[in-house]
């Protein structure tokens, strides 16, 4: 079984080894996000705040302008939203902190909508020097945190889902990990869904195999860039379809469909076509993965009929055993 | 209307001086109050009131206590200062004029384009935090003090906040992460000058007893006149011996201190509540020249009293 959250764990173990600016902070939950590893190894340079995740963000901003790296870690709900205008005023000073914003999205939902995360991508994408990220499986995780603490100079936010992946994600051969360029996890000429994070890649690769079935091809797309996008490649990969589904596992408002439309119609790229963004319109519900994806219409099945206007697919009801009961309630 | 500075030449010759210290203070205090007066008349906007309660503050710890004149601005091993409330930034870019950090024209280009900004960003030399949106002051400063001891730099944190900035949650967060730290690089210095933008701080939401509240937060706590300069040294010398938490100061002041009717307002009284007009905005011509010529009297009294010649006011 797969978490991400341990393969990110892992990369900032490894990262730690030579990098002694590489400093942790914590908000009262490293063992849910991954760092016990980290936490052990490097005890000079992990530093427990507690549950105050205000002063744990400007005690970065004070660590970066001080040369250090910090990655501050918690929460999504707690550190995002909370620690908003920490992070604000942090970004502004042009240093760099990543933000580590574990539990994102709806899944796992037994705890509520206090701990499901579905707006944090809005709360980070207005800050210029902002790199938005959320890797779907641990490979592409390894490799998303080794670009925030080595390759770009701008302040990072990585999403992470907190509980085991409903699958593994499998990247192709030829992957590649370029800004704002994602990775074709399939073929389908019928429509095209770009997604990102285990939890909406596994119910989008879901709905292609539903739809395969009865004969309608379904793309799916691995794009862990939630708030850059590369002009030509969304472009030349949407040219040929006349329907484009964007999944969020956030908000419907301030998301990856928001960048990918705008990018879009300011290529005039849009003209005649549909283009919709699936995601969160209520509060996220509280129940088991099964029951509230399928109360939001994000399960495989839903969006295999949303996408395709099919009505009789044929359901696979071992796919409900992906989910365990493993993640953090 | 023209706009001109008490030159740095004129704060150069104070600093050389080698009489009484403490008017010597003083006398250069003033001089940069008078500049802040003109930077924020000309600006048309700007803190007065906690940019001249807090100038013998900074004027006491840049002269007197830190290492920044001697090691430089890029130094690792630099002490730091910067003001968590960041609007009395006026009175702090005065003096970085005063002692040569920040040139002339950009003074005079306060809270416009290329120019200085209405609160402290980190692009301007000298400053060492963007502040403004309160409450965060003593987070960063542990953070920088975290990072100096971690590196093995040397280097004090000096982190002035408001009163009223004490009604922030953010600060009871700090505070208790710093003494659970043990930050012992630490200061922060309260510039308690008992109004908040409207009113005073104790009508609008009472801040005391912070002695009791220092103390129960397990920071060594004093409470000092914080326009006395030999109460400053004193203190400082004092804090010197505290290694093991980190400290507080109390620093009783007055708003607007300099300039009379700043310091005593013209006050609006509603339903026996003081209202207090000189926290944020720029004086009318008259009271400008007014409180102009206060402080350029304060500065005649102290050259004659150290029996030197007198500044060269514009």
């Amino acid at each position: 079984m797969e978490f991400v959250k341990e393969a990110f764990g892992e990369a900032l173990f490894e990262l730690g080894k030579t990098n002694k600016n590489l400093v942790v902070l914590d908000g009262d939950l490293s063992a849910d996000c991954g760092l016990r590893k980290f936490e052990y190894a490097y005890p000079d340079r992990f530093i427990e705040n507690g549950i105050a995740e205000q002063d744990m963000v400007s005690t970065a901003g004070g660590m970066a302008r001080m040369g250090l790296l910090p990655v501050v870690s918690s929460f999504s709900s707690f550190l995002s939203a909370r620690a908003n205008e920490q992070i604000y005023n942090n970004a502004g000073e042009k240093t760099k902190i990543i933000y580590a914003c574990h539990f994102a999205g709806i899944i796992p939902a037994g705890p509520g909508k206090s701990h499901q995360s579905v707006r944090d991508i809005s709360l980070f994408s207005a800050l210029p020097n902002m790199t938005i990220l959320q890797p779907c499986n641990a490979e592409e995780t390894k490799r998303v945190v080794v670009y925030c603490v080595n390759e770009t100079e701008e302040n990072c936010m990585i999403r992470l889902v907190i509980g085991p992946s409903p699958e593994k994600i499998q990247l192709p051969d030829d992957y590649e990990f370029k800004v704002g360029v994602g990775t074709e996890l399939t073929d389908g000429d019928d429509a095209i869904l770009i997604g990102y994070g285990p939890v909406m890649l596994h119910e989008a690769l879901l709905a292609h195999r539903y739809l395969k079935d009865a004969d309608y091809g379904l793309k799916v797309v691995n794009m862990p860039w939630l708030n850059k996008v590369d002009k030509d490649w969304i472009v030349n990969l949407t040219k040929k379809y006349n329907k484009i589904f964007v999944l969020e596992d956030h908000s419907i408002i301030g998301g990856l469909g928001d960048r990918i439309m705008e990018t879009l119609v300011s290529a005039r790229a849009l003209d005649g076509k549909e283009f919709t963004k699936i995601g969160l319109e209520d509060y996220p519900e509280c129940g088991t993965p099964w029951e509230v994806l399928a109360y939001h219409g994000l399960d495989g099945m839903s969006l295999a009929k949303r996408i395709s206007g099919k009505k009789n697919l044929e359901e696979d009801l071992k796919v409900k055993e992906k989910y365990t009961d493993e993640a953090p309630q | 209307m023209e706009f001109k500075l008490i030159q740095k030449t004129e704060f150069d010759k104070v600093r050389a001086l080698d009489n009484d210290w403490a008017k010597k203070m003083e006398l250069f205090a003033n001089m940069t109050r008078y500049n802040t007066l003109v930077a924020v008349k000309k600006a048309g906007s700007g803190h007065l009131g906690s940019s001249l309660s807090v100038t013998d503050i900074i004027t006491y710890l840049y002269l007197n206590e830190m290492n920044v004149f001697e090691v430089g601005l890029d130094s690792p091993d630099r002490d730091i200062y910067f003001s968590s409330k960041g609007h009395d930034v006026p009175g702090f870019y005065s003096f970085l004029y005063a002692v040569g950090i920040v040139p002339e024209e950009k003074l005079l280009m306060l809270r416009r384009l290329h120019g200085l900004d209405g609160h402290p960003e980190v692009r301007q030399n000298g400053i060492e935090a963007s502040t403004g949106s309160l409450g965060m002051g003593i987070s960063k400063g542990r953070g920088m003090a975290w990072a100096k001891t971690y590196n093995g730099n040397k280097g004090h944190v000096y982190v002035v906040t408001g009163d009223g900035e004490f009604q922030e949650g953010q600060i009871y967060e700090s505070m208790q992460a710093c003494a659970h730290q043990k930050i012992n690089n630490l200061t922060v210095i309260i510039d308690h000058n008992k109004y908040q933008t409207d009113m005073l701080v104790e009508d609008v939401n009472n801040i005391e007893d912070l002695v009791d509240k220092g103390r129960a937060f397990h920071w060594h706590v004093e409470r000092i006149n914080g326009h006395d300069y030999g109460v400053l040294k004193e203190t400082f010398s004092k804090l010197k011996n505290v290694t093991d938490k980190p400290k507080l100061i109390i620093a009783d002041t007055i708003k607007g201190k300099g300039v009379s009717f700043m310091e005593k307002p013209d006050t609006e009284t509603v339903a026996g509540k003081i209202y207090y007009n000189w926290h944020s905005g720029a004086p009318g011509d008259e009271d400008y020249l007014k409180g102009l010529n206060e402080v350029s009297k304060l500065i005649n009294c102290l050259t004659d009293e150290l029996g030197i010649d007198r500044t060269s006011i514009p």
